[in-house]
């Protein structure tokens, strides 16, 4: 776009009205000397009120003309305005594949590059383990264990790193999800680690049905669940309860509530930033994507997610998401200025 | 003797590949770049000495996978060889393409060793002793 392409439209803009006002006064005064000359009551010199007539409509003429003028010149910039925008969104769009590419590229060397070394990492520990068999002194099995949990963890870290980059840039097939079902469903998968950490889940059977993809839906709530478990503490009455409440006819807000170790209020909304982690006495493993998923999911679905927390008592994390179609538009104005909790 | 070519070229992987799939009833021939492969391709003349089943890695130097995969399947001696893609990503769009391309398997390198070598020991049975070659 040409750099100073809007200071002049806006000069044009100016000479246009003013060609509109010489044009009205113009119009405005031969009409009264029109009505003067014809229907005036006062005497009046018809030789001077022709001749007025006469240059009036010369002027008006002169108005006229530059009108048009301006009219046809206004047109032409404008074409040339358009030109320059079309060009300029050309070059964005183009910039935007560009940047593209280079998150393609970057997702290509993440899932290929920083994978193999963990896979030969792993297998030359397995084989020197398997190898080795009773031979090994303890302390030598440990470092080789330590090697080994090493790689899972960065395993892992890449796998989330990969879901993250994942979500928003892969469109999801949306549906009508039942809430009831889909809990059921990802309470029988963690089931194994519930009964390890001596927890249960308890929900009403009258769950929303929400509008959103059952798969990126599972993911929110097995990581807020499997959450819930893992920051349970040693608990003799540990608890997960999952809620709701109605907000109008559009949303909905889903809630999964523990009687765990809690969140102190300053990290409350640094848990939903990426590779943000809390220091916790569980020594708890994780990667810090978990919640941040979360919160992309939510919101590029138009919904919000937070957290009331006291510490040593629990969390409660709330999840507001729609239970109809809600336009584009209006999922952008909420990424942008946030609904009301 | 039935013949396994694998195309990989990370040494080490190329190891660990080797040790999940040697064995006394099978010769192993690799090669670390697709090219010098599908040379050694075009010069097989004898049916006999056509490979039983190729293991090709996707991250290749020079051509990639998916354009040797395609050149493989291009050669009329070769065409009916299976081809299984052995390969650290997961990503479906990869898996598609593969597919698309005339892979006959496609199989994600596990970082779990163990798991690792029963997928290999699964690939080379299945398409060693179940699927004939015409």
């Amino acid at each position: 776009m040409e750099p100073n392409s809007s200071g002049s439209f806006k000069k044009h803009r100016r000479l246009f009205r003013f060609h509109i006002f010489i044009f009205l006064v113009g119009l405005l005064f031969t009409i009264s000397l029109w009505d003067a000359y014809y229907n005036g009551s006062r005497p009046f010199d018809k030789e001077i009120a022709s001749n007025l007539i006469l240059i009036m409509g010369s002027l008006f003429s002169v108005a006229a003309g530059l009108f048009t003028w301006s009219l046809e010149t206004r047109r032409a910039f404008l074409e040339k305005e358009i030109d320059w925008r079309t060009k300029d969104l050309h070059e964005k769009n183009r910039e935007l594949i560009h940047k593209n590419e280079e998150v393609e590229n970057f997702i290509h060397i993440i899932s290929h590059d920083l994978k193999a070394p963990i896979v030969s990492i792993q297998g030359f520990t397995s084989i020197l383990k398997n190898e080795l068999g009773s031979t090994i002194g303890s302390a030598q099995l440990d470092y080789l264990n330590r090697i080994q949990i090493n790689a899972q963890q960065m395993n892992v870290l890449i796998l989330d790193l990969l879901e993250f980059s994942r979500v928003g840039r892969i469109e999801d097939e949306k549906q009508s999800v039942n809430m009831n079902e889909l809990l059921g469903e990802i309470v029988a998968e963690l089931k194994p680690e519930m009964d390890r950490c001596h927890v249960s889940v308890q929900a009403p059977q009258d769950l929303p049905v929400l509008w959103g993809s059952r798969k990126r839906l599972a993911q929110v709530f097995t990581n807020l669940i499997t959450n819930a478990i893992k920051y349970m503490g040693p608990n003799p009455k540990a608890q997960i309860n999952v809620g709701y409440s109605q907000n109008g006819s559009v949303m909905s807000t889903l809630w999964v509530k523990d009687n765990g170790i809690g969140i102190k209020k300053e990290y409350q909304e640094k848990i939903f930033q990426i590779f943000q982690r809390v220091p916790n006495q569980l020594k708890v493993e994780g990667t810090g994507i978990g919640l941040s998923i979360v919160k992309k999911i939510v919101e590029l679905n138009g919904g919000q997610v937070w957290v009331d927390s006291e510490e040593g008592r629990g969390s409660q994390f709330f999840v507001r998401w729609p239970m109809t179609e809600i336009s584009p538009d209006l999922i952008k104005q909420v990424q942008t200025t946030g609904i009301k909790k | 003797m039935k013949k396994i070519m694998t195309i990989e070229d990370n040494e080490d992987h190329a190891l660990l590949i080797r040790r999940g799939i040697e064995s006394a009833d099978c010769s192993v021939s690799h090669y670390a770049d697709g090219v010098a492969a599908l040379k050694a391709c075009e010069q097989i003349q004898n049916f006999d000495d056509r490979p039983d089943l190729i293991l090709l890695d996707l991250q290749l130097p020079g051509m990639n996978g998916f354009e040797i995969l395609s050149a493989i399947k291009k050669m009329p001696s070769l065409s009916y060889v299976p081809v299984v893609m052995l390969t650290t990503s997961a990503r479906r769009e990869e898996i598609e393409k593969a597919y698309q391309l005339g892979a006959n398997g496609y199989v994600v390198k596990s970082e779990d060793f163990a798991m690792l070598m029963t997928k290999l020991k699964l690939v080379k049975d299945y398409w060693l002793s179940v699927v004939e070659s015409p």
